[in-house]
């Protein structure tokens, strides 16, 4: 026997599961009336209203697969739903569940009775149909479609279409970027951090032994260097630049240098660099000779120069000239 | 009522994370342009393949810039780059002043074309000062340099 849920339009109640026989008993007490709205349970058919529904008048007849709807009809709302074209979601539920009727429980034929699941899918079907049909809503827009999903094995089209329509929105699944949140602040944090420290590319340079009295060494110095070219690995560079090893000249590249090095290294055992540049070498040479120094892990001695003879000479009048000039210019104005 | 669990499952939202994500990488490409991991060079200092870092605030900087032309002996500058002009001995004696604040480093930036021994001299000169060290500023060597 087929069951029907009633919708009390004058008390907001849905009362699910009745039978035609019990319907029949409702109208014959007045306890349904015939502007009450009803249809089969667990289908999205449109809310009829009872009087419209012959096979409930006369509960005698199996009720036809389809319930008739005719709109003009079911145009009466109940007073407190709000007419929507589309009906929110959130509002119906609300709605529905002050309209679920805890006094109606005496009313629910057993099919509540029956399993978990089936209590859960019936509330699901229940809930969707309320949410968008179950209301006397239908005479919204939703109505034109509803005959199509109700042709033909109603419960099995009914139940895809409902499931996928709702669970539809919900299954999308978005990519989770609080991870990638997290790393997107741990570089922001580094280079917050490292733009404060602020690193200065150096050669650490022994401290020139403030010992050799410039004049001695200029004196003794040929012999000086011959002796401690037994210990020292000697690296000479005059004013222009040009590089010597051992006394023996070598290319002024690093290469060159390193590997004149490494064989002076290898061949006699000496692992210092003795540097002894002239004061007027550039300091991009003997940077170069540090450098090539380093490359092959020599530990590097500095000669303190002989201070300017040579060239000072040449700077002298220069900046004696300078000095005058200076002097020269204020007495000049 | 299971009604009542339904409709809060389908109000259970995400935040939605895209324009945080957004401000972040903005963020982190500002400060990837704006960083600068290493000190501009404003004199013109070897270059050497092998140096260590000496991090700025560590460390007293003096400057011996390109000599002038004219100018018979290379000046000498406290600080980096551009700073008051000093002897040997104002040198030393704002080297020890730092040495006593715990900057115990002391990074020479002399240009290439300083002669080698006004470069030693400084050195000299500033190692007199106890438990500090000398550095001399060097450069990358450039891509193409072997």
């Amino acid at each position: 026997m087929a069951a029907w849920d009633v919708f009390h339009s004058d008390r907001l109640e849905l009362v699910r599961g009745l039978s035609a026989d019990q319907i029949a008993a409702g109208l014959a007490s007045g306890e349904i009336r015939n502007d009450d709205l009803a249809r089969p349970s667990g289908t999205n058919t449109p809310w009829a209203r009872i009087a419209d529904l012959p096979e409930l008048l006369q509960p005698a007849e199996p009720p036809p697969a389809e319930p008739l709807f005719d709109e003009t009809k079911t145009v009466e709302m109940p007073a407190p739903v709000p007419v929507r074209d589309w009906p929110v979601e959130e509002d119906e539920d609300e709605e529905d569940e002050e309209a679920e009727p805890p006094a109606g429980a005496e009313r629910i034929v057993p099919t509540w009775e029956l399993t978990e699941d089936d209590l859960g899918q019936e509330d699901r079907d229940q809930q969707r149909s309320s949410s968008r049909v179950g209301l006397p809503v239908v005479a919204s827009r939703d109505h034109g479609d509803r005959p199509e999903f109700d042709e033909g094995d109603e419960e099995e089209d009914d139940e895809a279409t409902v499931s996928l329509s709702r669970s539809g929105p919900a299954r999308v699944e978005e990519l989770d970027l609080a991870a990638m949140v997290d790393v997107a602040f741990q570089l922001v944090l580094f280079f917050l951090v490292t733009a404060t420290t602020i690193l200065y590319k150096t050669l650490e340079i022994p401290k020139p032994s403030t010992e050799p009295p410039p004049g001695a060494v200029a004196q003794g110095r040929q012999r000086t260097l011959d002796e401690l070219q037994e210990d020292f690995i000697l690296v000479e560079i005059d004013a222009e630049g040009n590089v010597r090893i051992d006394r023996e000249p070598v290319a002024a590249e690093m290469s060159a240098l390193t590997e004149r090095l490494r064989t002076a290294r290898e061949t006699t055992g000496r692992t210092t660099m003795l540097l002894s540049a002239e004061f007027a070498t550039p300091h991009r040479n003997a940077v170069l000779a540090y450098d090539a120094a380093n490359d092959i892990g020599l530990a590097i001695a500095i000669a303190k120069p002989a201070p300017p003879q040579g060239p000072p000479p040449a700077f002298a009048p220069g900046q004696g000239a300078a000095k005058q000039a200076m002097a020269a210019e204020p007495a000049a104005s | 009522m299971l009604l009542r669990r339904e409709s809060s499952e389908e109000r259970d939202e995400h935040i939605d994370m895209t324009p945080m994500v957004d401000v972040v990488f903005q963020l982190m490409t500002f400060m990837l342009l704006s960083s600068q991991m290493t000190g501009g060079e404003l004199v013109d200092v070897p270059p050497a393949r092998h140096g260590v870092g000496v991090e700025e605030s560590s460390a007293t900087f003096l400057t011996l810039p390109k000599p002038m032309p004219g100018a018979t002996e290379p000046e000498l500058l406290l600080g980096h780059g551009s700073g008051p002009s000093v002897t040997l001995e104002q040198a030393s004696a704002a080297v020890a002043e730092a040495a006593k604040n715990g900057v115990r480093k002391v990074i020479l930036q002399a240009d290439g074309d300083v002669p080698h021994g006004r470069v030693l001299e400084v050195a000299a000169a500033v190692s007199q000062v106890e438990g500090v060290t000398v550095h001399v500023g060097v450069q990358e060597q450039e891509s193409g340099a072997p």
